[in-house]
Formats: structure tokens, C-alpha cells, sequence
């Protein structure tokens, strides 16, 4: 185990019954990383970040926290989890409704028999630090949601805790404060350093706030690595979908040899390939994102069918026969409803993907 | 991992038992289990092997007797099964308790229904004047025990062929009304009705209420006629209200033992209510207890039939939304002429017995309504004063105010309601507890299941049990017969329906995660329950404590049996003097207890309201 590894997971696996929540899997989170587990609902994201927090016991495997053994099923030891160095944010927040904000951030100080005026003088300085240094005296239900959420943040940073865990903390917030919540967020990382793990079934806000995420499906962890890499080189056609915004394109591609050159051919469009990408196949699976088609004479030609414009940006849905495609192209260019336009790929800007076994070969 | 070490106490598997034993729920769980298998399933089993057994006095059953059995107390017989199934007694025993049953239980269904129903369309619906004030006096029957009105009735409508002295509609007609006005299945349905109708206009009220009028208003404007919203639209949407009133009304007629015994047994006319306790008189418990059975079984297929038939129906009621407003409809012309109606009925339903109650009690010679037969006499007459005629009043007796035997018998009330349900009420946020957050395990089925079990019972026979159980040494328990702990565990066991009902929901309202933001900085179960669950649950707590005192001060047909002089409470109390024809102690007692069950209830109103203040709502 490397010396800054904060969190380890070993074989974790949870069953519930014969339905396997996660299945077996490793993770290594690195001291002081944002990683994001993210997935669509019922991946098993949430259950691996209980487990993590204690809040759930796994049916198997291990967990490390700064290198101390926190789970092991094979030892049967469970540490308590005010002894793993977490911090969690829950969905719903959690604030108990029948204490003030105040009482609320107090309470793990007061679990901590800390001395009253030592509390009050800790509360009181995260309260100004979340701007909520005059609604100490309130009930959580007399805050809006962005207040609740800010109360739910202080109540986890007052026991100042090592790692936070974040379960889908902005999910209840309208779109607008969404975004501002996702920079503070983002802050608080950045001042903290705490390790931080997230989870989200929200592909943008991953993108824009991890350094790590981890893709997860039917409780298995499909691809880990940063945002970056997620985006140009994804593990598998879901994942290449899951990470998409608008709609990556996929069209099914048959192989060309013409002499002595491979290409790949979809929907009027023939590219030219290295022939031991694809090596015996004869089709493959394309996919291109939105942003890599281009204006191109020699390419595809296709009827425009709606074109939104964004903003800095345009969408335009296209069609040709059966195929489809979605184009976000500079605003620059014109083209209007029922007219036909002739796209290509950027160059090395797809991914090729294995029928059969879906994962990427290119 | 050499900071592993530290763990390595102990072998992996105690640790997990440790670990396993020591959650909460599991230990609460556990500790009601074994509770509630002692209190309600061995109850239910020796039900079920007295039936099937010989005791002591089957000795002198006829049977026995002609073919010369030698009777082994405790030994398998299927005797009893015979005499109440398969016998010359069956008709007598079985089959016309049962069919009276049916009439009755029946009857008092589907005349409360339509009560209940009616009146809660017109409070709910409709522009009714005073609608408000209407609502809560229709409640009343609901706040006071159901007998009263029997007793009323009998005030009213007693005729002079079963002895003692004949009613008000004698006094003033001097006919004497016809057996089947006086007694029977009629007096007994309509008292019932009267009493029974608040449930299904409390279930109805509500899901009226809660149906958005804008679904009503989209079926007008696409054209459905009145009639033809009310059908298609209103209907539906209630009808699993209605439905589960029904069948909840149906089990609680099918069980009740005051009205019948009032109004029934001076005329032998049996319920198997009213059969049981006969039986059980008799020292015939064996035959007793399958009378029971079938009433169980009668009540488990009801409440199968409300799981079949609403389960999957229940949920769309729920579904409408906070903010929306509902139209009444404009009753028009018939508008007071309804009103009146409804006056009438609630004068009738709730006021006149009550009156009617309190005269017969200033009544010096039963029967005799003139004004020169008033007297204080039952309420703060000497004991030994002389009446008019110079004979004793009441035999002797004190008026009941007086009477330190009433004052021992209020205090006794008094304290067995308190005692169980404050007991109820912590056992219910247990139970509550152990059942929702150790839901999917077999402990929480267990505990779900055998505390909801009582709820089948038929309270006399639930009595019959405990009496003959207890009354003898059971493992570390000792005889409890004649004891006040032993009114107190069957009137506690008796509760747990309600009370783990009231419980888990008030713990399915507070989410996991409010306990384990607490668990994540440390907090243990006490502090937890303490400083989150208990604040949280506190005023379905209150309540729950209150509607539990409630209904244990009018309890009569689980303890009727098991009460002993030393430790009588005002409701048996009421059944002797009743029983023995001293009407005038039995009213102003039953008065005594209506004023505290009333005092009751504001009570809870009060704190009702107070406590759904900010906070707590969210």
C-alpha cells in the first residue's frame, strides 16, 4: 500500500439476500483526492460509501483507513464509525428537526463532552464561516435548502475530520444554486484538503469537481481515472455513454479494406484506421462525441431537423435514413431546419469499441 | 497490518455475536419477543389446548358422565369439540350465537356505514351550516364506551315481562313495547350503530378531505353529470376508506360484549360474545374456547380480505397533493332541511341517551318519572336513608359520591389506565422501533406479527385465557389471581395492535438518517433514543399514552371475567349493579366515567394542538 493512501477497499462485496449491491470491488483513494463514485441509481455508489462510513456492514472484504484495518469480514471487525475520521453529508441532510442550527452543529461537540463555552466559540466560527453566523436560533425548517445544505456542512466539518463523504449532497437543490454549491463544495476541498469521496448520479457535477471518478454499474466499478481521461478514452460502451452530454452518437461500423488501406465506414462517413486496431473484426462499434463532428465535404451527408441554439453554441439534430446524429457545432454556422449538410470526425477523435465484449479498442 | 493487532482480542466469531447481539434493535427486539411470546402466544396456545383437553370440571359434563370416560385433567379429548359442533347442544351452544352474531355484527356494519358515510359526505362536502361544530359532536359516541346507549335504551324502551320496572315509553304510553323493541337484535344493532358509526365518519371524513376537488372539477368539465362525478370520480377514490371502515368496524361489532350482554341476555339472546362468557361462567371453558376460535378465524378472514382487497388500493388516497382547495356543493333548498336532520340524529345519538342517563339516576323509585320522585339520592344519599315509601333506598346503599367502594373503584380505573397505558406507550416506541429498523429480519416480522395478534382475540375469551393461565404458578411468575398486576398485563397485551401500530409509524416518520448522523459522532442508543427519537415521536407518545387510558378506563369485556371484589374498576362495577337491576347506581357510574373519558380527550385535543407546533412538522 503506498504511503498516501487514504482509504482502501479490498474485495468489498454486500448482498442483500441474493441480490448483490457491490460486487466485489478495490478501490485505492489517494490522500487529499476528490473522487466522485458515480452511476445510475441502484449501481451500489451509496451502499459503498455506508460502507466506508460504517453506516452499512459488507457481506466481504476489507477497508483501510489511514492504514489501520477499519473492516474485515474474515477478522469479523467493525470499528465504530466516530473512529474511522469521516465526515458524511446525507441526501436529505438529516437535520434534526426538532433542534436549532445551532444545537445541531453543537451535537457532536457535546458527544465529544466538550466544555459549553469551547463549543460555542467552534460553532460560532463555522456558523460565519458557512454565512450563518444569524440563524444560529432557527429551525432547519425555517431555512431554505441552500441554508439547510450549509448547515449539514458545518455540522460535518465541526469534528474536523480527515475524510468527508458526501452522498449526493446537491441533489435536492434547484438548478441555479446547484451550480454555486458545487464551487463551494469545490472550496471546501481545496482549503480543507480533506479526502473526499462523492457520489452522484450527475455525470457534470463529477466531472467539474472530481480529480478522480469512478464509474460504477450493477455494483461492479466499471472505470476509475480522472475526468480527462474518463471523457477522450472510456473503458466500455457504457460508460462512453454514461459520461455524455449531450448524447454521444454510437453507430455500428463495418470494416473496409481498400487497397491495401482500412477504414471504418458509418453513415456516409469512411474513416481511416491503423488495420491492428481492429484486427480480424469485421464491425465494430463507433462512437463520437457531439462536439467532434465537423463540417466536412467529403463526409456523411445529412438532414439538419432542429437546431437548438445554446448560447456560444448550437445543437442541431440530424438525420440520415435510420441513422441519427447530434452535431454541437459553433454558432457560426448556419444552417436551418430541412436544409442537408455534409459532417465528418475531427481527426482521432472517436472510439472504437468491440461488439462483443463492448470494450474500447481505440 | 500492524495496526490491526489491536482488534485481535477474542476469536472473529464471538466478536461478531458481540457485535450482532448488541445492536438495539436486535436487543429490543429480542427482549419483546420473548415478552410478547409469553404474553400473547402462550395465551393463544393454551387457548387451543384447552379446547382440546380434559380439566377438572368436564367431570360432570353429561358425556362424561353416560359413557363412563375417566377424565384426566390436561389429557387430548375431542369432547368439547363435539358438544359445540356435532351435538344436540350445537344449535343452542353454536349456531344460533353464531347466526345472531351475523345478524347483529351485520347489521350494526352496514346501518353504522351508512351513517358514518352520509354524514361525513355532508360535513366534508357539502355547504352544511355549522359543519364544524357538527363534526366534533359526531365524534362523541366515539370518545365514550359503547353501552351507555344500551343502558339509555333500556331506560327508554324496557318493558315490564322480564322484571323490574319498565321504561320511559311505558310511563308516558302505558303500552308496554313488544319484546323485539326492548330487547334483541333491533335495540342491539341500533345502540351499536350509534356508536360504531364514528369509524367510518372519522375514515371518511378524512380521505374526503383529502381528495383534490380539481379531479372532481376536470370530470364536470368533460362533461360528467353530478351523479356521474360522484360515481366515477368521488367513489373510487374513497371507496378503499370506506372498505377498510367496514371491515374495521365489522371485527370490533363481531367482538363486543356490553351492548349484547345489556340488551341481550335477560331475553337469552346470544352473540358468541355473550356465549363465551356464559360458557365461561359455566366452567365450561374447553367449549368457551372454541367459540373463541371461530371468532378468530371470523376475524383473521376479515382482515385477510381487507389486505386482499385494499392493499393494493389503499395507496391512491394519499397520493393528492398539499395546496389545493376543495368546493363544497351547494346543498341549495335541502340545505336546513338537512341540517335538521342531522340535528335530530346527533339529539338522539349523543344527547337523549346521556340525558336520559342522568334523569333515571334522580329517580327515587325506577320507572316513576314525575317530578315528586326526584331524589339526590344516588349521588349523595346517606347509606340507609328512607325513601318516601319508608322503605331503604338503593338497599342501603350510600349515593354512589358517598360511596368509598365507588371512590376505591374510580381510583382502581384510574390507576390500571394509567399503569397500562403508560407501559403501551413506551412498549409502542419499542416495539416501533425494533419492528421498522430491524425490518426484513425474522425479529421484526415476529414482533410485527404476534403484537398485532391480540388484535383477533375476542376480549373475553383474551380474559378467559389470563384468568385461567395465571391463575396458577407459570415459570418465575407467580399465581397472579385476583391480583391488579394481572388487569394489567391483559389489558397491556391487549393494547400492543395499537400500540406497535402507533409506534412504527411514528418511527417510519423519522428517517435512518436522522439516528445515524448521530451514530457517525458516537452517540449510543440511549443518547440516541433520548436526544433524537424520543423528542421526535414525543406527541405521537402523548397521545398514544392518552387514547390507551382512554380506552382502558372503558374496558369491560377483557377484564369482566377476571376482576375480583378487591380490585373492581367502574366498568364491572356498572355490569353488576346493572346486571342486578340497581339502574340508578349503574347510570350515574356510567355518567362518572363518560365525564372522565370526556376530560379525557380534551385533553388530548389540548395537547394535540399545542404540540404540532414549529419544529417538530417538518
Amino acid at each position: 500500500m503506498s504511503k498516501n493512501t487514504k482509504i482502501r477497499v479490498e474485495n468489498l462485496t454486500k448482498a442483500w439476500g441474493k441480490v448483490k449491491a457491490i460486487n466485489n470491488i478495490s478501490l485505492d483513494i489517494e490522500d487529499g483526492s476528490f473522487i466522485t463514485l458515480l452511476g445510475p441509481s441502484g449501481c451500489g455508489k451509496t451502499t459503498t460509501l455506508r460502507a466506508i462510513a460504517g453506516l452499512e456492514e459488507p457481506t466481504a472484504g476489507k477497508i483501510y483507513i489511514n492504514d489501520k484495518l477499519v473492516f474485515s469480514k474474515k477478522d469479523e471487525i467493525v470499528v465504530d464509525p466516530v473512529k474511522r475520521d469521516i465526515g458524511l453529508i446525507f441526501q436529505s441532510y438529516a437535520l434534526w428537526p426538532h433542534m436549532t442550527v445551532y444545537d445541531n452543529i453543537a451535537f457532536g461537540l457535546v458527544m465529544k463532552k466538550l466544555p459549553k463555552d469551547e463549543i460555542k466559540k467552534q460553532v460560532d466560527k463555522i456558523l460565519k464561516n458557512v454565512s450563518l453566523d444569524k440563524l444560529g436560533e432557527r429551525y432547519p425548517n425555517e431555512l431554505s435548502g441552500g441554508q439547510q445544505q450549509r448547515v449539514a456542512i458545518a455540522r460535518m466539518l465541526i469534528t474536523k475530520p480527515g475524510i468527508f463523504l458526501m452522498d449526493e449532497p446537491l441533489s435536492n437543490l434547484d438548478a441555479k444554486l446547484r451550480m454555486d454549491m458545487r464551487s463551494e463544495v469545490k472550496r471546501l476541498h481545496q482549503e480543507s484538503g480533506a479526502t473526499t469521496v462523492y457520489v452522484t448520479h450527475d455525470q457534470e457535477e463529477a466531472m467539474t469537481m472530481s480529480t478522480h471518478i469512478c464509474v460504477m454499474k450493477d455494483g461492479v466499478i466499471r472505470q476509475m481515472d480522472s475526468p480527462e481521461v474518463l471523457y477522450k478514452k472510456p473503458a466500455d460502451l457504457f460508460v462512453a455513454d454514461f459520461i455524455s452530454n449531450p448524447k454521444m452518437n454510437f453507430y455500428d461500423a463495418a470494416i473496409l479494406h481498400e487497397e491495401g488501406k482500412t477504414y471504418i465506414s458509418f453513415a456516409g462517413i469512411k474513416i481511416l484506421i491503423d488495420p491492428e486496431t481492429v484486427g480480424e473484426r469485421h464491425k465494430v462499434k463507433v462512437a463520437v462525441r457531439p462536439e467532434d463532428f465537423v463540417l466536412d465535404s467529403n463526409g456523411g451527408e445529412f438532414n439538419v431537423v432542429t437546431q437548438l441554439p445554446t448560447g456560444p453554441s448550437q445543437i442541431l439534430n440530424l438525420e440520415k435514413g435510420s441513422e441519427d446524429a447530434t452535431m454541437v457545432s459553433p454558432d457560426y454556422i448556419r444552417v436551418n431546419p430541412g436544409e442537408t449538410i455534409k459532417i465528418g470526425v475531427k481527426k482521432d477523435s472517436y472510439n472504437i469499441f468491440d461488439l462483443e465484449t463492448e470494450k474500447r479498442i481505440f | 497490518m500492524s495496526s490491526s493487532v489491536s482488534y485481535k482480542h477474542g476469536s472473529p466469531l464471538l466478536r461478531r455475536t458481540v457485535r450482532e447481539l448488541s445492536k438495539p434493535e436486535k436487543i429490543i427486539g429480542m427482549i419483546l419477543l420473548v415478552l410478547l411470546v409469553f404474553f400473547v402466544l402462550m395465551p393463544a396456545i393454551n387457548l387451543v389446548l384447552t379446547s382440546f383437553s380434559f380439566s377438572l370440571s368436564d367431570r360432570r359434563l353429561p358425556e362424561v358422565i353416560d359413557r363412563g370416560i375417566k377424565v384426566v385433567p390436561g389429557q387430548f379429548t375431542l369432547i368439547h369439540l363435539e358438544r359445540v359442533f356435532f351435538s344436540k347442544l350445537t344449535s343452542k351452544m353454536f349456531l344460533i350465537p353464531l347466526m345472531n352474531s351475523a345478524v347483529v355484527t351485520l347489521g350494526l356494519t352496514v346501518l353504522s356505514m351508512a351513517i358514518g358515510c352520509i354524514l361525513a359526505y355532508l360535513v366534508v362536502r357539502t355547504n352544511l351550516p355549522f359543519k364544524k361544530a357538527i363534526a366534533n359532536i359526531a365524534m362523541v359516541p366515539y370518545i365514550i364506551p359503547s353501552w351507555p346507549i344500551s343502558l339509555a335504551w333500556l331506560t327508554l324502551f324496557k318493558n315490564s315481562k322480564v322484571g323490574g320496572s319498565a321504561g320511559l315509553f311505558q310511563y308516558l304510553f302505558h303500552v308496554s313495547p313488544p319484546d323485539w323493541i326492548s330487547y334483541g337484535p333491533v335495540p342491539i344493532i341500533i345502540c351499536l350503530s350509534l356508536h360504531y358509526y364514528a369509524f367510518a365518519f372519522i375514515t371518511v371524513s378524512g380521505a374526503l378531505a383529502s381528495i383534490d376537488s380539481q379531479l372532481e372539477e376536470t370530470a364536470a368539465l368533460l362533461g360528467a353529470s353530478r351523479i356521474q362525478v360522484m360515481k366515477k370520480v368521488t367513489l373510487p377514490l374513497v371507496l378503499p376508506a370506506i372498505l377498510s371502515a367496514f371491515i374495521l368496524t365489522f371485527s370490533k361489532g363481531l367482538g363486543t360484549f356490553g351492548t349484547p350482554a345489556f340488551l341481550g341476555l335477560p331475553v337469552r339472546y346470544y352473540t358468541l360474545a355473550t356465549q363465551i362468557y356464559g360458557n365461561v361462567k359455566n366452567n365450561l371453558a374447553g367449549d368457551a374456547y372454541l367459540i373463541a376460535i371461530v371468532m378468530i378465524i371470523i376475524s383473521s378472514l376479515t382482515i385477510y380480505m381487507n389486505v386482499k382487497v385494499i392493499g393494493a388500493r389503499k395507496s391512491y388516497v394519499t397520493i393528492a397533493g398539499k395546496g389545493f382547495r376543495s368546493q363544497p356543493m351547494n346543498l341549495g333548498k335541502w340545505k336546513w332541511l338537512l341540517f335538521a336532520l342531522v340535528v335530530l340524529f346527533l339529539l338522539c345519538a349523543v344527547f337523549l341517551p346521556l340525558y336520559l342517563l342522568t334523569w333515571q339516576t334522580f329517580m327515587e323509585v325506577n320507572g316513576d318519572y314525575s317530578l315528586s320522585n326526584f331524589t339526590l339520592h344516588y349521588w349523595i344519599g346517606e347509606s340507609g336513608a328512607l325513601g318516601k315509601a319508608g322503605t331503604l333506598l338503593g338497599e342501603g346503599q350510600a349515593g354512589i359520591l358517598r360511596d368509598s367502594e365507588i371512590y376505591r373503584g374510580a381510583w382502581n380505573s384510574i390507576k390500571l389506565s394509567l399503569t397500562v397505558s403508560f407501559l403501551a406507550a413506551i412498549l409502542g416506541i419499542l416495539l416501533g422501533y425494533a419492528i421498522v429498523r430491524g425490518r426484513g429480519t425474522k425479529l421484526s416480522v415476529g414482533c410485527d406479527v404476534l403484537s398485532f395478534a391480540p388484535y383477533i382475540f375476542p376480549g373475553i375469551a383474551f380474559g378467559a385465557v389470563y384468568l385461567s393461565m395465571f391463575s396458577q404458578r407459570m415459570g418465575p411468575i407467580p399465581s397472579l389471581y385476583g391480583t391488579f398486576a394481572l388487569l394489567v398485563l391483559v389489558s397491556l397485551a391487549k393494547r400492543m395492535p395499537f400500540s406497535s401500530r402507533t409506534g412504527s409509524s411514528a418511527m417510519m416518520q423519522i428517517d435512518k438518517s436522522l439516528e445515524e448522523a448521530a451514530t457517525l459522532v458516537g452517540a449510543g442508543f440511549w443518547t440516541k433514543f433520548k436526544r433524537i427519537i424520543y423528542p421526535l415521536t414525543k406527541s405521537g407518545f402523548v397521545s398514544g399514552f392518552l387514547l390507551s387510558f382512554i380506552s382502558t378506563m372503558r374496558e369491560l369485556s377483557l377484564i369482566v371475567l377476571i376482576v375480583t371484589p378487591a380490585n373492581k374498576v367502574l366498568t364491572t362495577m356498572i355490569f353488576r349493579y346493572t346486571e342486578g337491576g340497581y339502574h340508578q347506581y349503574g347510570d350515574a357510574i356510567t355518567m362518572l366515567l363518560v365525564v372522565m373519558s370526556m376530560g379525557g380527550t380534551i385533553l388530548i385535543k389540548m395537547f394535540q394542538g399545542k404540540d404540532l407546533a414549529k419544529g417538530v412538522a417538518e
